[in-house]
């Protein structure tokens, strides 16, 4: 609690007044220095009673369905006061640190009397992907008298999650229906067969048969134009897996790893609703399935996709984190580097022996694995034995083996994988010319790494290799084209 | 919690200068200057200007100062003097003056403040008797004269340790308040 101005003057006012006492002799001064001080008492525990009575209810509204980085968004504040007393000073709405002030003011000076509301708004610009906390509302405080000022922070905060750039929202709805994956026809590529179709014949060509299915070869002999049908037997159910594994999130230059494959899995997901397959995604890191949505063609499914990867958690810069080659244990699990095992506290300890219990707990499904292999082996499960078709984009590092799991399991219940590696080196662009070391790190990575394509492919699963300057586009024609 | 609206502070505010004035042998220079500094006060609140009761306030402090010749506050009737004629006026007045800016013209009055403010100033005018009583019974065979310097003295000292310990105490603001439940924007 600080003294303002005022309550600075009052209080040289009383010292004056008690020096004239004693200068003159006259008790009169002394008293009045008295009922001064008795005042500014009275002022400081009024205040006191004030601050300890607070009780402010805070309601935020964003004004927006879907928050998009690097797009302006309302926030509108209604303060309502329940206490008797009145709120003086300046009410600021604290700003998440990854956001930024677009218009508006997220400050007010304001008297709030009793069962009163102030109402405000201003507009944010998130500048990056994820959740953003708006911790609360800082109030500068003055007392009624004016004669002492407190900063009181009300903790009543609202999560914002910004979703990736709105750009790329919009590149996945104009891929749809521009963009298929498939040929039609019998198809060699598992990854590209889509649809499950088998030659049934050739009949007559009718006005309105695609070009790529007319027989062209019998023209000459029949000298008209011949059709190949096709017999359908239905088409594959997609996921697209996406890894939100700490390696993942770490953020070396431009954009990251999560980021990236985010977007990679919207606008692939759209390209395969657009071509009526039913696609379903899911989120996964080192330990668990994150969150899931079933394959559907439901009509709001692509709202319901974008919806779930609205959790993909942000990234952040690789100064916060490790080395993304030494990233193999979960988030939850990893400890600080400098932490002797000697300080390793009870509560890391519980937390620890709680994950485990977890995964071991015969409610949970024990035996299903961690991570990617939990999740096929639960989809496949409930698959029916009908075919499915599971998309995994990962940069092979905290979670290789369970995708290498999870295309063993693919293999083994009949379904079909296909890997899309956000290659780690790639990523990295603002790295200087290397020196012989970091070559020779970056070898042996591209050793490991066509290690591991060949383990995939050896059970049965396509991969394709990608950095950032693969667009979904451009990987959606390499699966067409059969370079997979 | 009491409130006092605009029209009953400003009785207030006159009959605390009437007050002063009847118990203070008053020249035409504090008369003057008091009514000055009621006028000031009034305005002040009228018009919700503090600056102008502030100065209103020092002005009749001043005048309340320079009316009274109080030399020893040992004698009942002297102290009853002190606390009716000067020291509660001019407490209110104080009061009275910070509060001109109140929204609606109110000023809230909480009991537990009033009384611990006036229990300090109360202790302060009452430092003097009881510290003669402390003498006496200490050294009962000790003639002590305290003359007015002694006097203002003990009354400072009294208020300057009364003011620390009382405002020592200061309350931690932050922490989380009542939450209404706002749900998760998606």
């Amino acid at each position: 609690m600080r003294t303002s101005t005022l309550g600075a003057v009052l209080l040289s006012l009383a010292i004056a007044f008690a020096f004239a006492g004693v200068l003159f002799s006259n008790l009169a001064w002394t008293i009045v220095t008295v009922a001064l001080v008795s005042a500014f008492i009275y002022g400081q525990r009024l205040f006191v009673e004030e601050i300890r009575g607070t009780s402010l209810r805070i309601k935020r509204q964003i004004l927006k369905d879907i928050v998009f980085t690097q797009e302006p968004f309302d926030v509108k504040v209604e303060v309502l006061n329940t206490n008797p007393m009145t709120v003086r000073g300046e009410f600021e709405d604290v700003i998440p640190n990854d956001c930024t002030l677009s218009s508006g003011n997220n400050k007010i000076t304001h008297d709030l009397p009793p069962r009163s509301l102030l109402a405000f708004s201003y507009v944010l610009m998130p500048q990056k992907r994820g959740s953003h906390l708006i911790p609360g509302m800082r109030i500068e405080r003055i007392d009624s008298f004016g004669l002492f000022v407190e900063d009181q922070t009300i903790e009543q905060g609202t999560v914002v999650r910004a979703h990736t750039a709105r750009e790329s929202y919009d590149i996945a709805h104009k891929m749809a229906g521009r963009e298929h994956f498939e040929f039609s026809g019998a198809v060699t590529n598992p990854a590209v067969a889509l649809r499950q179709l088998e030659f049934d014949g050739i009949r007559e060509y009718v006005p309105g048969d695609r070009a790529r299915d007319i027989h062209w070869k019998v023209y000459p002999k029949l000298g008209k134009l011949m059709t190949k049908t096709y017999k359908r037997e239905g088409s594959l159910n997609t996921t697209i897996f996406v890894d939100c594994g700490r390696s993942m999130r770490i953020r070396t230059y431009g954009i990251a790893k999560i980021d990236h494959a985010l977007d990679l899995s919207m606008q692939l997901s759209r390209v395969l609703l657009s071509s009526y397959h039913a696609t379903g995604v899911g989120i996964f890191d080192e330990v668990r399935v994150l969150d899931k949505i079933d394959p559907s063609l439901a009509r709001h499914q692509f709202e319901s996709i974008v919806r779930v990867l609205k959790a993909v958690p942000s990234s952040f810069p690789a100064s916060e984190g490790t080395n993304p080659t030494r990233t193999e244990t979960a988030p939850e699990l990893s400890r600080s580097e400098d932490a002797s095992p000697n300080k390793i506290s009870a509560n890391e300890r519980k937390a620890f022996l709680a994950a485990i219990t977890t995964l071991r707990s015969p409610g949970q499904g024990a035996g299903l694995g961690v991570g990617l292999e939990r999740a096929v082996k639960e989809s496949a499960s409930k698959g029916k034995r009908q075919q499915q078709l599971f998309i995994v984009i990962t940069d092979l590092i905290s979670s290789r083996d369970s995708v290498v799991e999870a295309a063993r399991t693919a293999k083994l219940t009949g379904n079909r994988l296909l890997v899309i590696h956000t290659y780690d080196d790639w990523y990295m662009r603002d790295t200087p010319i290397p020196e012989i070391p970091e070559i020779e790190r970056m070898y042996d990575t591209l050793g490991t790494s066509l290690k591991v394509e060949a383990s995939l492919r050896a059970l049965g699963s396509s991969y394709i290799r990608v950095g950032p300057a693969d667009s979904a586009s451009r990987i959606v024609r390499a699966i067409r084209r059969g370079q997979t | 919690m009491m409130i006092l609206s605009r029209g009953m502070r400003m009785i207030l505010v006159l009959a605390a200068v009437a007050d002063i004035l009847v118990f203070s042998t008053a020249s035409p220079l504090t008369i003057l200057l008091a009514g000055t500094g009621s006028a000031m006060i009034v305005l002040g609140i009228n018009y919700s200007f503090k600056p102008s009761s502030f100065i209103g306030l020092s002005m009749l402090a001043v005048t309340a100062a320079l009316g009274m010749e109080i030399s020893s506050l040992t004698d009942i009737t002297t102290l009853a003097v002190a606390i009716v004629g000067l020291l509660l006026p001019a407490f209110f007045l104080a009061m009275l003056a910070l509060a001109s800016e109140e929204p609606e013209h109110r000023m809230p009055i909480v009991r537990q403040p009033l009384l611990l403010s006036l229990g300090f100033a109360m202790l302060c005018v009452w430092a003097i008797p009881i510290a003669s009583l402390l003498v006496s019974l200490v050294a009962p065979t000790l003639s002590v004269r305290l003359t007015p310097m002694t006097e203002a003295a003990v009354m400072l000292l009294a208020a300057i340790v009364g003011g620390i310990l009382l405002l020592y105490r200061t309350v931690g603001t932050s922490g989380p308040q009542v939450a209404m439940s706002v749900p998760e924007k998606d």
